[in-house]
This record gives structure tokens, C-alpha cells and sequence, in this order.
């Protein structure tokens, strides 16, 4: 065993241990905690994989920002915090979530099983499976080839090529604008007075609406139950 | 590496539409900062459906007679992306207005910004083809959803139901990336749905390639609200705005068809591997369950907005029915796409009726409840009018459109020898009779203590319900040379 | 499975194995848990396995191309905004629950 695939065993037990304490545990500050441990461990894979850059975009990005996110996410709403911290339907959905693992662990591993599920039900019209199917190793593409010297400029080139990436970067600038934009909208705070003044603008339209409608000098009535839905706080 | 000496800047000419869309959204934006309090909500509401209105107009004298595709493989341009494009933008546009006048959510910028914006996200949905695109398209059309669902502050239901959107959107769209990005190994790094479609032809692939296919499908089946991915739909609809429950009925289930319809037939054609079979298997007992569910979940609500939502699941089952006779079938294939256009483009005006009469009953009366509407007929008959119209329609009877797009769905059904799927589907029919007339009913049968206060419907809103129930009408006339327009979106994407 | 497609003498497999455990589990923690930080986790979380398998294809199949770098560039930024975006929407929920029913704190169901 290599040096490398130590390292490599290593982060995955980090990665896949930090990350089941994330989901099973009470306690949401130490679960955010965890989940830095767990972005470490997925940037020390991209080191392994030969690239630097994002192992550095991923702790610039998750950590630095995300994770942070987070905490303060935590932190704010600690009233909210239930202390049951699964639902009834835990129990399903840990043997859904294991059974999908299995399925992706079958056919995208490494072992390569032969399989005949023309005889099941359901599975054998999915599958169109007439015969026996291989299972695993599946034959990829590989390249063999290094890493080019350049790639972080040749990634930087392609981000900004009309022929390559430029509309879907142009697509995240915009997104990320929109939805600050809308994220602000909806999380500021409102004060009374504002609450009370958009009331009163609803209640003017409303006025005015009537008075339209009946130029008499009678003083209008609103219709029952008209402002009802506004009633805020 | 291409340099920037081979681009030709009239590429960008392939997705005008949605540039404009942009730039539009942002001068909204800059519109409603500058002009403060000088401008009304109503002047900025009617300011960007106008805008809208002229972008429709560039979009149709722009319709690409060819198919183009642009930008290194990124967007397809052609006709069927114009139709969808332009059941976006109107939808769009009829939102802003409805938006307007249901006032306890005091529409401001952002909502016409976001409105905008999203109609932009999902015309290059429509447009999309390749899964870099397709996701970031997706997800910026999401993401202004989810805000816009939470738009109504000061009401409980609208944050909840944003958060509950927002939370089985995320894990649904995480679950198409995670199909997108084995999709993306299993043809060799590749992003272009012809070379993935390609590279997929491999029969060693079958399975892996099935199980990626698989998840994908998870997040078209959200964006859908297809049956098993469903159960958001009522609670956030109940909760969203109403104008922005309509938009998101409409034009985001329109644009979840598009590119159902585009990802899967580019990348697995029906017809020419093993793997791309298992989709075509699958549409079927969608539509099934779909259609089916969705009735029976919406005979038992006394919420209408709770109904409206189940029926909108309803609704997505014919269009799934169209769907599999594209898949299954094999003469009919160019019809049955039309037949989908043909129903989406219908069921977009309709249903932005109904929400936006529902909208008004809403704001006015506090309530969404059948009761509600009891002898609204004669309090406003206008509203009354327009809403029978969009129910009728929905329900699928004649002389409304609805009936003519029914009909096609179901012929093409026929034509893909999917008999049993057809014989379900007028059942649900039938069963929607009950829900559907029950309205009317309340509207014009049923009597109310209150019917002698008449409930003012302002300018925007009427002008909405006029222009959807005459189209509703209007296009069962017409419908013949709108069948051809749609069955030419369907030729330009099917035409290699 | 030889050692020769082996990348620092690992094979792609393992990274996909990697991948599709932290996918499981952020599955799981989103859809067993009754917080929405916790879930807003969940997806992280998911997020990352994606991002695995996108660099791993890269590296072992496409090295010389800029799209697998490109598609996990955007995936980075999709989960930023998917954060702000969540956050927003908690604080929302968080400030009506607060201001409209403080019985309804622990009883926050998604």
C-alpha cells in the first residue's frame, strides 16, 4: 500500500465519519463543526487529485463562507433548534438512504457482478433486462495522461470564451446578483411603522377604489373583511 | 483553446430574448431605486409587463427559422425554444399585472426584478443544450421561485412555505446533479448532450447509465410536480402569493416539460439503445399516477386554492400523457411534441385566470375556501365569468381551448396505441367534473348574505382576465393555425 | 481494474465510492431531520459529493479539458447562493414563528 492511498483511507474515514455526526447529532453547533472537519477532508481528495486550485477554492469558499453561513444560521435561530433531531420517518429513510448507497456502491465500484433480473417484476422493465447485466466495473475512458502544466490559466481562458463557458458565467453572475437581491427583500427587518404605513397605503387604495365607484358624497363603506388577509404580526 | 479572434458576436444574436430579459430585470431594478417613491407599484407593475410585451414582440420577429446552435454548444435556438420562450414572457408578463393588485403583498421592485428574471432562467432552460447549462438554468429559475414564494412578509404560511419549497427543491435539483455529474464520467468528461448522446450508445453502459438517467428524472419530476415528487405542490401553493402559486403552476412546470423533453430526447432517443428505453417505460405509470392522484387529492379539498394546486398536479398528467406517446410511440412523434406545446401553452393561460381570480377572492374576502365564493356571480360577474371560463378549461369541455388541447393530447395518445392510458385519462376527467363545477356552482347557484356588496376588481387584474378568457375562447377558433405553429416547434426539435 | 489507470496509485473507484457515501448521507440528513439548518447540512453535503465526482472524472478521464473544472466551478457558486438563500428564508420563518406563536418553535415541521 502507498503512501498516497494511506492518505487517501485516512480522509475518506475523516470525511465519512465527520459527515454521519453531522447528520445524527443534537447538538447543531458541533454538527456545523463537523462540517468544516468533513470540507477539509474533501479538499485533501482534490489535492490528490492533482488540483490545488480547488482545494483552495473549497476551503476559500466552503469554509470561509459557507460553513461560516452556517454557524450564524445556528446561532440565530437557537430557539428554533428542536430537540428531537430526527422525524418519525427516520428509520425509513436511513434504510433508503443505505439502499442507495448499496445501488451506487454495486454499479459504480469496482467489482464487477453478473446479474439477472429478467426474472423480477418491476426491475426487468426498468432495466429492459431480457439477459444477465453486468454490474460494476464499468469500462470508463481513461485518459492516462497528466494534469497540463497550464490548467488553471486554460480554466481561467475557457470561464471567459464565448465557445466554452462564457454564458453560464455570465448566467452565475446574474443569479448570484437576483437572488441577493431577493434574499435581503425577505430577510430584513421590517419596522412597526413600516408595517403600519403599507397598511394604511392599502387602505387608501382601497378608499379610492370605492370612491371611484360611488362618486356620492355618502361616506363609503369597505367591504367586510377586506383588509383581513393583510393582518400582519 | 479558442481565442477571442474566432468568436462571432452574432451568437449572441441565438439568445436575444433572454439578453433582453436580463437587461430588462436589471433596469427594473435600477428603475425602482432611481424613482423612489415617485413611481407607484402599479406604474412599475404595468412598466415591466409593457416591457415584457415588447420583448415578446422582438422575440417573434426573431423566431430563428433555422435550428442554431450557439455559443459552443450551449443553447439550441430554434422554434420550439420560442414557443416555450413565449409562454414564458407572457406568463411573465400577466404575473407582474395580477401581482399588482394583490396588494397585502405589496409588490415592490424585487418582485418585477425576480418575475423577470426567472422568465430569462427558464427560456435558457428552454434553450438548454448542455448539463452545465441545463443546471445553472434550473437553479437560477428556482432560486427566484423560492424568493418569490416567500414574498408575501407578515404572513406565516408564505416563509414556511418558501422554506419548504426551497428545501425539497435543493435536495431534488442535488439529485439531478449528482445524475448530471455521472452522466458526465460516463461519457468521458463530456457536457454536449449529442456527444454525451454518443457516448451513451455503449451497451456496457446500460446500467450505470439507466441509474444516472434515474436521478435526473428526480429533479424533472419536481419541477413538474409529477407523482412520487408531488407532495410540495399544495402546501406551497396555499402558502405562496397567489399570483406567484399561478406563475409557478404555469410557467416553471412549462419550462420543468422543456427540458424533460430536450434532455432526455437529445440524450437517450427513444428508440435507439437499451438504456433509453427505461425512461419511455417510465413516463407511462407517471402519467398514470399523476393524473389519478391528483383528481382524487383535489375531489376532497374545500380549500379552491388547495384544489387548484391538486388539479395543476392533474393537469401535469395529460401533458405526461403526451409525453408517452413521444416516448412509446413512433409515427406520431412530431405531433405528440406539438400536442405538449399545444397543452402547456393553454394550460398557462388558463390557470393564470384562475389564480389570478382566486388571487382577487383572496385579498378581498380573506379566504380561499369554497364559501368564499358563494354567489360571487352576482357580486362580480365579470370575475365570475373569467373564472368559469379558465374552470371549464381546465376541466377540458367545450368550446373552450382546453377541450381542443384535451382532445389532442389524448388523439395522439391513440395514435401511439396507448389505449389504456387514454381510458384513464377520461376518467380523471370525468372525476375532475365534480371539482371543478363545484366552483361554478358556489359562484352562481349558491347564495351569500353579502351579495349586494360588489367586489371591485381594479384595471390590471380585469385586464388580465379579459386577455386570458378571450384567449381561452379565442383559440378554440383559432386553433387549427395554432396547431401548425406548435407542430413547427415540434418539427424544429425533432430536426437533427 | 488495473493499477496503470491508477492516479497516485488510486483507483477512480474509490473517489466514487467516496462520493456516493457523502451523497447517502446528506440524503439521509436532509430528509430525516426536522431543522432546516441541520437539512440546509444535508445538502452541503451533497453538494460536496457531486463536486468529488466531478473532479475525479476530470482528473482520470478528461484532464485537458476545462469542462469538469468548469461545471464544479459553478456547482461552488450555485452552493453559496443556495446557502444565502436558505438563510434568508430561516430568518424569515424564524422572525414570523418568533413574532406570531411562540408555542410553534419546536413544532417547526418541513
Amino acid at each position: 500500500m502507498t503512501l498516497q492511498q494511506v492518505i487517501f483511507i485516512i480522509l475518506a474515514i475523516a470525511v465519512i465519519g465527520s459527515a454521519l455526526f453531522v447528520v445524527t447529532t443534537s447538538n447543531l453547533f458541533r454538527g456545523a463543526l463537523m462540517l468544516i472537519v468533513a470540507f477539509f477532508g474533501v479538499a485533501g481528495f482534490y489535492v490528490l487529485l492533482d488540483n490545488g486550485l480547488f482545494a483552495v477554492a473549497q476551503v476559500m469558499i466552503y469554509i470561509g463562507a459557507i460553513s461560516i453561513l452556517i454557524i450564524f444560521s445556528v446561532m440565530l435561530t437557537r430557539g428554533m433548534q428542536a430537540m428531537i433531531p430526527r422525524n418519525a420517518q427516520a428509520g425509513s429513510v436511513a434504510i433508503a438512504a443505505a439502499l442507495l448507497f448499496l445501488i451506487l456502491l454495486l454499479a459504480f465500484g469496482p467489482f464487477r457482478l453478473v446479474v439477472d433480473l429478467s426474472g423480477v417484476p418491476i426491475l426487468s422493465a426498468l432495466f429492459r433486462t431480457e439477459s444477465a447485466r453486468v454490474l460494476g466495473g464499468v469500462p470508463w475512458q481513461f485518459a492516462n495522461r497528466e494534469v497540463p502544466e497550464t490548467y488553471i490559466a486554460d480554466f481561467g481562458r475557457a470561464l471567459v470564451d464565448l465557445n466554452q463557458f462564457l454564458l453560464p458565467f455570465l448566467l452565475v453572475a446574474f443569479l448570484v446578483d437576483a437572488v441577493l437581491a431577493g434574499a435581503i427583500y425577505i430577510a430584513r427587518q421590517r419596522k412597526p411603522a413600516e408595517v403600519i404605513a403599507e397598511r394604511e397605503a392599502i387602505a387608501k387604495e382601497e378608499a379610492e377604489e370605492l370612491a371611484a365607484l360611488q362618486p356620492q358624497p355618502t361616506a363609503p363603506t369597505l367591504p367586510q373583511g377586506a383588509i383581513a388577509s393583510t393582518a400582519d404580526h | 483553446m479558442g481565442g477571442f479572434t474566432s468568436v462571432n458576436p452574432a451568437e449572441f444574436l441565438g439568445i436575444l430574448p433572454e439578453i433582453l430579459l436580463v437587461l430588462w430585470a436589471s433596469a427594473l431594478f435600477a428603475v425602482d431605486l432611481i424613482a423612489g417613491q415617485s413611481l407607484t407599484r402599479r406604474g412599475l407593475g404595468v412598466l415591466s409587463a409593457g416591457g415584457l410585451a415588447v420583448i415578446l414582440l422582438i422575440t417573434l420577429l426573431t423566431a430563428p427559422a433555422e435550428p442554431q446552435v450557439v455559443l459552443g454548444g450551449m443553447v439550441r435556438n430554434d422554434f420550439f425554444t420560442t414557443a416555450f420562450r413565449v409562454i414564458f414572457i407572457v406568463g411573465a408578463a400577466l404575473t407582474a399585472l395580477v401581482g399588482i393588485d394583490f396588494r397585502p403583498m405589496r409588490a415592490g421592485g424585487e418582485f418585477f426584478v425576480l418575475v423577470t428574471f426567472s422568465a430569462a432562467a427558464m427560456s435558457l432552460m428552454a434553450g438548454a443544450n448542455d448539463i452545465i447549462l441545463l443546471y445553472l438554468a434550473t437553479e437560477t429559475a428556482s432560486f427566484s421561485l423560492y424568493l418569490l414564494t416567500g414574498f408575501w412578509r407578515g404572513n406565516k404560511l408564505s416563509a414556511e412555505a418558501a422554506l419548504k419549497y426551497f428545501v425539497f427543491g435543493a435536495v431534488t435539483s442535488t439529485a439531478m446533479l449528482f445524475g448530471l455529474s455521472l452522466l458526465f464520467g460516463l461519457s468521458g468528461g463530456n457536457t454536449n448532450y449529442a456527444a454525451i448522446a454518443r457516448a451513451l450508445l455503449d451497451p456496457a453502459l446500460r446500467v450505470p447509465v439507466t441509474l444516472a438517467a434515474l436521478l435526473v428524472l428526480v429533479g424533472f419530476a419536481f419541477k413538474t410536480s409529477a407523482v412520487p415528487f408531488h407532495f410540495w405542490a399544495p402546501d406551497v401553493y396555499q402558502g405562496a402569493p397567489t399570483p406567484v402559486a399561478g406563475f409557478i403552476s404555469t410557467a416553471s412546470k412549462a419550462a420543468g416539460f422543456a427540458i424533460l423533453l430536450r434532455f432526455l430526447f437529445y440524450t437517450l432517443p427513444p428508440g435507439t439503445s437499451e438504456a433509453s428505453l427505461s425512461w419511455a417505460t417510465l413516463m407511462q405509470p407517471i402519467a398514470i399516477l399523476t393524473m389519478v392522484l391528483g383528481s382524487l387529492f383535489a375531489l376532497v379539498q374545500s380549500d379552491v386554492k388547495r384544489m387548484l394546486a391538486y388539479s395543476s398536479i392533474a393537469q401535469a398528467g395529460y401533458v405526461f400523457v403526451g409525453v408517452s406517446a413521444l416516448a412509446l410511440g413512433v409515427a406520431n412523434r412530431a405531433e405528440a411534441v406539438a400536442a405538449v406545446i399545444f397543452y402547456l401553452a393553454t394550460y398557462m393561460l388558463t390557470n393564470i385566470a384562475a389564480f389570478g381570480a382566486l388571487g382577487m377572492v383572496e385579498y378581498r374576502l380573506g379566504s380561499t375556501d369554497i364559501k368564499a365564493f358563494n354567489g360571487l356571480g352576482r357580486r362580480a360577474p365579470y370575475l365570475a365569468l373569467a373564472m368559469s371560463a379558465a374552470l371549464l378549461s381546465l376541466l377540458g369541455a367545450p368550446p373552450m381551448v382546453g377541450f381542443v388541447a384535451k382532445l389532442i393530447i389524448f388523439r395522439e395518445a391513440i395514435g401511439a396505441n396507448l389505449i389504456g392510458l387514454v381510458v384513464i385519462g377520461i376518467i380523471t376527467v370525468l372525476i375532475s367534473v365534480a371539482y371543478y363545477l363545484n366552483v361554478v356552482r358556489a359562484m352562481y347557484v349558491e347564495r351569500s348574505e353579502d351579495e349586494q356588496k360588489p367586489l371591485i376588481v381594479p384595471a390590471p387584474t380585469t385586464v388580465v382576465l379579459f386577455v386570458t378568457a378571450t384567449g381561452i375562447l379565442a383559440l378554440t377558433a383559432i386553433s387549427p393555425p395554432f396547431w401548425e405553429i406548435a407542430l413547427q416547434a415540434a418539427r424544429a426539435f425533432l430536426g437533427a | 481494474m488495473g493499477l496503470q489507470n491508477a492516479i497516485n496509485g488510486i483507483p477512480l473507484e474509490w473517489y466514487l465510492i467516496v462520493a456516493a457515501a457523502l451523497f447517502s448521507i446528506g440524503l439521509y440528513g436532509v430528509l430525516a431531520r426536522k431543522n432546516a439548518v441541520a437539512m440546509l447540512m444535508g445538502v452541503e453535503l451533497m453538494l460536496n459529493s457531486v463536486n468529488l465526482n466531478l473532479l475525479a472524472f476530470w482528473r482520470y478521464l478528461a484532464p485537458e479539458s476545462a469542462a469538469g473544472l468548469a461545471f464544479a466551478a459553478f456547482v461552488f457558486v450555485v452552493a453559496a447562493a443556495e446557502t444565502a438563500v436558505g438563510l434568508a428564508l430561516i430568518i424569515a420563518v424564524y422572525r414570523s414563528l418568533k413574532s406570531v406563536d411562540p408555542e410553534t418553535l419546536t413544532q417547526l415541521k418541513l
